[in-house]
């Protein structure tokens, strides 16, 4: 049984998505937006095959190329982040013949799988690991310094939403490692007082977003819209929902973005408070399966790269969830595995499948 | 265990969400049902108003005018169907062609179409007292850009347009959507971010027969900042009048700031046209006409510079010690370098830098090119600023082209004593913008101090301040043995700019003659006056004119009137 929770959940969500997207561009089809649909489909069959490439390569053969999987990664957000820097405005993808690729997925991945590494080595005179012993330059300082690179390239670009999401991934990871308390949480202070210092770099409308959040009728026509006509979207699904292909805030185009960050919005208007709940006991289960097959692993590198895509799933469902229902304020990060895009597909079905992999060898 | 602590925080989190979704759905379900089913929020935008551009003194070039727009909201009109016919009598439009306007337009439900543009205060009064048979019908009043100067600067200020895709997706982060109107060329496109102004509006909630129940929310618009510039507009309006049924630019600035008080290319065009749907011909014309009335010549255009360069050729051997102003050099009217001949446009005899200056000899220069040799020529061009861009506040600046040895080899030529020759008196593959050419001539007349050009003086409360020029380090003497020459050029009888005419306007410039393959030559007229205190570097530039003496009637046309207007 525990051999299929994975793929199991994922395919039901992978479906929920799929029948979410054709509801909402169903209305639309005129404007030729059924290309979404099509590419979406495309996306997931690269991402099942991924997933099960993954999960048949045992996963400590891909230790090797942890690092240079690393340095592409912060290659290409660089690229991405040179050529925005002509342009106005900011510039996540590359586009590559029709697809557009979003290095700042594949980053995450990347940060995760260094994080894990690095967490996982033994030092040279050491019998048995002891994360405890690390001072604070060893257990806090250098593994923040794998971060900060990706970390302030994303900032810079500026995607707010991962840069958190990176953010508390990494203090997941070094909390979950075993480092002092103490160093977690007098960085956690430190953040708390520069954090001040990082609103004077914050672009006009991101600093606008966070006002939104903090009072919705800042903006009334531009986040903060957005933010009322969310909300109306996922009430008005009450309890049973409008019915499939029903909703009326997607269909008639109240809701932006409603295929790629807002896509809850749809889904939650037409399936009601008991699709809601279906979908987050799915996810439940893919989050907490990873967490079982971490504490289950033998393996220290096995252990930290479950819980941290495990971590990697609840926070940025967390993230999008709360703030299509008015929790938090509008960072736009995908749905995982719900939301239209491919970088984001792939990158949480390779994760799954290496932590598919790790399952195996338990 | 921490992964227990990680599971429990795992845990809350989803509790939050949980119930979240509970109070959205179950607890104010019907509240947002009821919202969602009336569609009851509606958003009425309200305008604000661009930023207005003004000239050196506060005179208005650009400014808003309020025009009467009428509306239509799909959503209302859906509902009440015998609104288009009723609209179409008033308006003594056909039904389909209204159909078809909406169509055009639509953007969502709720968002007003306009089916009118800058209709009359009659029409909008019509439609008022009608209102009551139109629902769905509305005049919005909305801002309009208007030209006081008609077509004066039209270059400096660019023009507003609708937005198109490639603008839209460096834009859309800033809150720009399509069908947004934005600046496109000249201070509209370079200062859109301080021009354009915030959409503010209100959100109300309407009842089931879309009457207002209360407003939810109001933010109010944000007008655009007012930009002044420095050019004065009785300046410019003499130099562009001088231009008219001319190819060609004009640039005036002061030598000591780089500040440009007039920047003139001609043809124009009227930048109010491109809004307006009654003016397609117009528009098409302006950017198919083989003259290119949409390009700023001034810093657009790149040109072969002639014989203008060999101020810099002179001031290159004087500071690099190849000869002193008194060395002569003969001219037979021709000279031999390698296998070709070379000619010169007379035959001078024998004469001093002076004296070459003033006659614009080629021979001489010939001579300076080869003993200066091809990368001091280089060098001292780049020095000079020519290759590169001015940083003008301006869009579209082009650099020009500087030769030099190494990039011809790079395109896998040679690079013979001919092309020294060449380069030496402007000729070859040398390209050079009037704003350059009129930089260059700053540096005469301010004693060896490059300027950075600048149009824009205040955005809004802000004053711009410009930029401290950067000594070249080029001595006093050979400056001043240059100045002289360019002096001469004017002044004496046999200079290539004595037209005779000149009276108290103490001109010093320097001719330049461009041969341009195929067509007639490009006239250049360069300099800076008054020649003891110099205010004004200028460049007047007419392109495949024949003659460079046509520049220089022009140039003086242009001072003397604007002696008579006492404007300098």
């Amino acid at each position: 049984m525990t051999k299929y929770a994975i793929p199991a959940a994922a395919f039901l969500i992978v479906c929920l998505s799929l029948a979410t997207l054709y509801s909402d561009i169903y209305p639309k089809n005129v404007f030729g937006e059924s290309s979404v649909f099509l590419r979406q489909l495309i996306w997931i069959a690269l991402g099942w095959t991924a997933f099960f490439v993954f999960s048949r390569i045992y996963y400590r053969r891909l230790l090797n190329f942890i690092y240079p999987f690393y340095s592409l990664a912060v290659f290409l957000l660089t690229w991405v982040l040179a050529f925005g820097g002509a342009r106005l405005g900011a510039q996540r993808w590359i586009k590559i013949w029709w697809f557009n690729l979003q290095p700042s997925e594949f980053v995450k991945l990347a940060v995760i799988l260094v994080l894990s590494h690095y967490f996982s080595r033994k030092g040279l005179g050491e019998i048995r690991l002891d994360i405890r012993r690390l001072s604070f330059f060893r257990g806090m300082l250098l593994p923040f310094l794998i971060i900060a690179l990706p970390f302030s390239l994303i900032l810079k670009q500026p995607d707010l939403g991962t840069g958190l999401l990176l953010m508390l991934i990494f203090l997941s990871m070094v909390y979950f490692s075993g480092v002092k308390l103490r160093y977690i949480i007098s960085v956690l202070a430190l953040g708390a007082i520069i954090s001040p210092v990082f609103w004077h770099f914050l672009k006009d409308y991101q600093r606008d977003r966070l006002l939104v959040f903090l009072n919705p009728d800042f903006d009334p026509l531009g986040a903060g819209y957005t933010i009322i006509q969310s909300k109306i979207a996922v009430g008005s699904g009450r309890l049973f929902g409008k019915g499939w292909l029903s909703g009326t805030q997607g269909q008639l185009n109240f809701l932006p973005e409603s295929h790629t960050d807002f896509i809850f919005g749809i889904f939650s208007e037409e399936t009601g408070f008991l699709g809601c709940l279906f979908l987050l006991g799915l996810y439940l289960f893919i989050i907490y399966s990873c967490f079982r097959i971490s504490e289950k692993s033998d393996d220290n590198f096995g252990k930290m790269f479950s819980l941290g895509t495990g971590i990697m799933l609840a926070f940025q469902m967390y993230i999008n969830i709360s703030m299509a229902i008015g929790l938090s304020p509008v960072v736009g990060l995908p749905l995982p595995l719900m939301s239209y895009g491919g970088s984001s597909l792939l990158v949480t079905f390779i994760s799954l499948g290496i932590v598919q992999n790790i399952n195996r060898g338990t | 265990m921490r992964i227990d602590k990680i599971r429990i925080l795992t845990g809350i989190l989803f509790l939050i969400l949980i119930g979240g979704v509970f109070y959205l759905q179950i607890v104010k379900g019907g509240f947002y049902y009821s919202l969602s089913v009336k569609n009851c929020i509606r958003v009425m935008p309200l305008e604000g108003i661009r930023g207005r551009i003004m000239d050196s003194s506060g005179r208005v070039l650009v400014d808003n005018q309020m025009s009467y727009n009428i509306a239509v909201i799909p959503y209302e009109l859906k509902k009440n169907p015998k609104t288009i016919s009723e609209l179409a009598g008033l308006l003594n439009k056909s039904v389909p062609r209204i159909k078809k306007e909406i169509e055009k337009g639509f953007i969502s439900s709720f968002s007003p179409i306009i089916v009118v543009k800058d209709a009359d205060k009659k029409t909008a009064i019509l439609i008022e007292e009608n209102k009551f048979r139109l629902p769905g019908v509305t005049v919005r009043i909305l801002p309009k850009r208007e030209y006081p100067y008609y077509d004066l600067a039209g270059h400096v200020i660019g023009y507003l347009g609708k937005i198109d895709s490639w603008r839209i997706t460096r834009l859309r982060d800033y809150g720009y959507k399509s069908k947004d109107v934005v600046g496109f060329g000249g201070i509209e496109e370079i200062l859109e971010p301080a021009l354009r102004s915030k959409e503010g509006g209100t959100q109300v909630q309407v009842d089931h027969r879309g009457r207002m129940n209360k407003i939810v929310s109001f933010r109010p618009s944000q007008n655009g900042k007012d930009v002044y510039l420095t050019i004065d507009i009785r300046i410019q309006k003499i130099v562009e009048e001088a231009l008219i049924n001319k190819k060609g630019a004009a640039v005036l600035m002061e030598p000591e700031s780089g500040k440009i008080i007039a920047m003139a290319s001609s043809p124009g065009f009227y930048p109010g046209a491109f809004l307006e749907e009654d003016n397609s011909a117009y528009v098409r014309d302006v950017f198919s006409n083989p003259d290119s009335p949409m390009i700023n010549r001034s810093i657009s255009g790149q040109y072969p510079l002639g014989s203008v360069f060999k101020a810099v050729s002179a001031a290159a051997a004087l500071e690099k010690k190849k000869i002193i102003p008194a060395r002569r050099f003969f001219c037979p009217g021709k000279l031999s370098v390698g296998t070709k001949e070379f000619n010169c446009w007379s035959r001078h005899d024998s004469q001093d830098l002076i004296e070459a200056m003033t006659h614009s000899c080629n021979v001489y220069f010939y001579h300076l090119a080869l003993l200066l040799g091809p990368d001091i020529l280089t060098d001292y061009a780049l020095k000079f600023a020519l290759g590169r861009q001015s940083g003008i506040d301006l869009p579209y600046e082009a650099s020009g082209y500087v030769p030099s040895v190494s990039k011809r080899k790079m395109k896998l030529r040679s690079w013979y004593d001919g092309d020294t020759a060449n380069f030496g008196i402007g000729q070859g593959d040398l390209l050079v913008t009037p704003l350059q050419s009129a930089r260059l001539m700053a540096v005469f007349a301010n004693g060896g101090k490059l300027v950075k050009p600048y149009i824009v003086s205040r955005i809004g409360d802000e004053d711009i301040k410009p930029e401290a020029g950067a000594d070249l380090g080029i001595t006093q003497s050979a400056i001043k043995a240059v100045n002289e020459g360019l002096r001469g050029v004017v002044n004496f009888e046999t200079g290539t700019a004595n037209i005779g005419s000149w009276g108290n306007l103490k001109v010093a410039g320097k001719t330049g003659t461009a041969q341009v393959y195929n067509k007639l030559s490009h006239g250049w007229f360069v300099g800076f006056l008054p020649y003891d205190k110099p205010r004004i570097a200028f460049c007047v530039f007419l392109e495949n004119t024949g003659m460079s003496i046509h520049s220089v009637v022009l140039a003086n046309q242009i001072f003397s009137r604007l002696r008579e207007e006492k404007l300098i």
